[in-house]
């Protein structure tokens, strides 16, 4: 199993993942919020991002890092901890596709197979309300 | 080897994000393909996002239709939780 670290600026992680279980009726104990205070100095949160990945890699083998948005903080300090196939970094989260990452890591689903579905099901869970109500 | 059966949804919310993970949770326990459908779409019972993807609302009729060796308690059991309102009211 792999685990699942949301790393996203200010409380995002947090509400993200809260929600998540919320809406799953779950603990989903190997997945964590990795939150980046406005302020946090970068090398400092720098070390830190590099124990919490060491030490969810212990425990899962291999580490699924979801993050807000290509090109910021959260995304580039994650970027500098790629490893193929070890910590994969999937970016522009959005709350179907945590969804989704929960659930194929609670099926025992491994990482690599998951990760083209995860985007192509995160994409399709954006929505032109007025198609879906034009087709109706 | 399969059964279908229609219900109208009458919990205030719908087949909203929480409902929606019950039901897949429930659907998941039975080893029949089921599908959930509204007038316009159908979904893979089992499958959250597609759940969700129905958009249904309350007083929105449901087709609920079971294939396979547990096809009649799977439909009971979800007709008892849609009928019981997800436990929510």
């Amino acid at each position: 199993m792999f685990g699942i670290l949301v790393v996203a600026h200010g409380d995002l992680a947090n509400l993200f993942l809260d929600t998540a279980k919320k809406i799953l009726g779950e603990e989903c104990p190997a997945a964590s919020a990795f939150p980046i205070a406005w302020d946090a100095d970068f090398s400092a949160v720098k070390k830190s991002l590099e124990k919490t990945l060491k030490k969810m890699k212990e425990s899962n083998h291999s580490v699924l890092v979801l993050t807000d948005l290509f090109g910021g903080t959260p995304t580039n300090l994650a970027m500098t901890f790629y490893e193929k196939g070890k910590v994969e970094i999937v970016t522009g989260i959005n709350l179907p596709l945590l969804i989704k990452a929960l659930l194929i890591q609670k099926n025992g689903v491994e990482m690599d197979d998951a990760l083209q579905e995860l985007r192509s099901k995160a994409q399709e869970a954006i929505v032109l309300v007025s198609e879906v109500m034009e087709g109706r | 080897m399969a059964s279908s059966t229609e219900i109208t949804l009458k919990n205030k919310l719908g087949l909203h994000a929480r409902a929606a993970a019950k039901l897949v949770n429930l659907a998941g326990k039975y080893h029949s393909h089921i599908t959930i459908s509204t007038p316009q779409l159908c979904a893979d019972a089992k499958s959250i996002l597609g759940v969700l993807t129905l958009a249904a609302g309350k007083d929105t009729l449901l087709r609920i239709e079971a294939d396979g060796p547990d096809h009649g308690e799977a439909i009971d059991s979800i007709v008892e939780l849609i009928e019981g309102k997800f436990g929510e009211e």
